[in-house]
C-alpha cells in the first residue's frame, strides 16, 4: 500500500486537476499543487507508522495531480505542435530520466548514510525555491468564459472504485480469490467505476470527458500509456525487490544497478524524438514496447545467484532503450490529444 | 494521458505483487527455500509484466491509424521554411 497509496491518488485526481489547471489558471494551480507536495514531502519524511506514511504519500500524490497538468499545459502553450513541441519533449523525458538518475544515486546514498526520511526531506527545500520561482517565470492564464464548476461526485467516485480495485487486486493473495472480502471489494469497485461512467456521461463539465475516447488515436495512445507505465514501473517494482531481498543489494547498490537504464533512456532520448518527427509515433511507439517486452522477458532467466553483467545489465539495457523510444512518442500523441480537448473544450464555452 | 499512466503503475505494482507473492506462497508451501520461492514468484511476475507490455502493440497498430498522428510531425516539417518566405509576400 506504501507503493501504490502515490500513484493511486495521483491517478485518480490527475484528470480533477487538470480541470482545476483549466478552470483556475495554470500558475495558481502549479503553486496549489507545488505546496501540497512540498508539505506533503515533509509529512512523508516525520512519519513514525505506516499508516501515517502512507496517508503523507496520498496527499503527495493529490499535490503533484495539481502540479503535473499544470506543468504540462504551460510547455505545451509555449511550443507549438510539430518538430519543437517534439524537441521540448525529447528534452522533457531526457530531464526526467536525468531527474531519476540523480535520485537513484542520491536516494541510494542518503538512505545509506542519513535515512530513508532525507528522500523526502530533500523535496522540501526544492519545493521552497520553485514555489518562489513560478510567479516570476510562468504568466497566469485564466479563461473566464468558463463556468467554474468542479465534478466531485465524478472525482469521488473514479478515484474511490480505483482505489478499491488496486487494494482488492494486491491484497487477494492474503485473503484469496474466492473470499467473501476479495468478491466484496471487487463488488463495490465495479459499481463505482459504473457510477463513475454514468455520472462523466450526464454532467456538464466532466472531469474525464467521454467523447476523448472517440478519438482513435487518442485512445490508442492512453492504452499503450497505461500498458508502458503498467509493465515498466511493476518492472522497477519486481526488480529492485529481486536485488534487495534474493541478492542482499544495499538501496545504494540498487540505484546503481538501474542507472544502467536511466542512462541508457537519456542517451536515447535525443534519436527518440528526431525518429518521431521522421517515421511518427506509431513505429517509434511499437518498437519501445516491444524493447520493455523483451527486456522484461530477458529478466526472467535471472537466477537465485544472480550477478549483475550477467543476469541484470543485458535485460535492463534493453528496456531502458525501450522507455526511451515509447514514454517520448506517447507524451507526444497525448499532447496532441490533450490540444484537441481543449479547443473542444473553448468551442462548447462560446 | 498521465492518468492512464499513474493508474497503470499503480495497477501494474499490485497486479506484479500479488502474482509474486501468491507464486511464492505456493512454492513455500512445496518445499522451496524462501530465496527460490522469492525468486520464483518475481520470475512469474516478470513473464506476466512482459505480455502486459506486448498487449499495446495490437492496440496501437489497431487504434492508432497511419496517417492520424504522424501528420502533424511531418505537416510542420513541410511548413518550417515559410517564415522566411512570409516578409517577401
Amino acid at each position: 500500500m506504501i507503493a501504490t497509496a502515490y500513484g493511486l491518488a495521483f491517478g485518480g485526481l490527475l484528470l480533477f486537476g487538470g480541470r482545476a489547471a483549466d478552470l483556475l489558471g495554470r500558475r495558481r494551480t502549479l503553486m496549489a499543487g507545488l505546496a501540497i507536495f512540498t508539505a506533503a514531502s515533509l509529512a512523508c519524511g516525520l512519519a513514525t507508522s505506516d499508516p501515517f506514511l502512507i496517508a503523507a504519500r496520498a496527499l503527495q500524490g493529490i499535490g503533484a495531480a495539481f502540479m503535473l497538468p499544470a506543468a504540462l499545459s504551460v510547455v505545451m502553450n509555449m511550443f507549438g505542435e510539430g518538430a519543437e513541441r517534439n524537441k521540448a519533449l525529447g528534452i522533457w523525458g531526457g530531464l526526467g530520466a536525468g531527474g531519476a538518475t540523480v535520485g537513484l544515486i542520491a536516494g541510494g546514498l542518503l538512505t545509506r548514510y542519513a535515512g530513508w526520511q532525507y528522500i523526502f526531506y530533500l523535496n522540501v527545500p526544492i519545493g521552497a525555491v520553485a514555489l518562489a520561482l513560478v510567479p516570476r517565470v510562468v504568466p497566469e492564464s485564466r479563461r473566464a468564459s468558463v463556468r467554474r464548476r468542479f465534478d466531485l461526485a465524478g472525482a469521488v467516485t473514479g478515484t474511490g472504485g480505483l482505489v478499491l480495485l488496486v487494494d482488492a487486486i494486491s491484497q487477494a493473495p492474503q485473503y484469496g480469490w474466492g473470499a467473501t472480502r476479495t468478491i466484496t471489494i471487487v463488488a463495490t469497485a465495479v459499481a463505482l467505476l459504473a457510477t463513475f461512467l454514468a455520472i462523466e456521461s450526464r454532467v456538464e463539465e466532466p472531469i474525464l470527458p467521454l467523447s476523448i475516447f472517440r478519438a482513435r488515436a487518442l485512445a490508442g495512445a492512453n492504452l499503450a500509456g497505461l500498458l508502458l507505465v503498467g509493465s515498466f514501473y511493476a518492472f522497477l517494482f519486481v526488480g529492485t525487490l529481486y536485488m534487495q531481498e534474493v541478492l542482499h543489494y544495499s538501496a545504494l547498490q540498487t540505484g546503481l544497478a538501474w542507472l544502467v537504464a536511466s542512462l541508457t533512456s537519456i542517451a536515447l532520448a535525443g534519436p527518440s524524438q528526431l525518429l518521431v518527427t521522421r517515421v511518427g509515433p506509431k513505429i517509434v511507439m511499437a518498437t519501445g514496447l516491444s524493447l520493455i517486452s523483451a527486456g522484461i522477458i530477458w529478466a526472467t532467466q535471472a537466477p537465485v545467484q544472480g550477478h549483475f553483467l550477467a543476469d541484470l545489465a543485458g535485460p535492463m539495457t534493453v528496456a531502458g532503450a525501450g522507455t526511451a523510444f515509447s514514454f517520448i512518442p506517447i507524451s507526444i500523441a497525448a499532447l496532441a490529444g490533450i490540444k484537441e480537448r481543449q479547443a473542444g473544450l473553448a468551442s462548447r464555452a462560446c | 494521458m498521465n492518468t492512464s499512466q499513474q493508474l497503470g503503475g499503480a495497477i501494474g505494482i499490485a497486479i506484479a505483487s500479488s502474482v509474486a507473492a501468491g507464486h511464492t506462497n505456493a512454492l513455500l508451501h512445496t518445499g522451496s527455500s524462501m530465496p527460490a520461492a522469492l525468486t520464483g514468484g518475481f520470475q512469474r511476475a516478470l513473464w506476466v509484466l512482459g505480455a502486459i507490455a506486448l498487449i499495446a502493440l495490437p492496440a496501437i497498430f489497431a487504434f492508432i491509424r497511419r496517417d492520424a498522428l504522424p501528420d502533424t510531425a511531418t505537416k510542420t516539417a513541410i511548413h518550417e521554411p515559410q517564415p522566411a518566405l512570409a516578409p517577401a509576400s
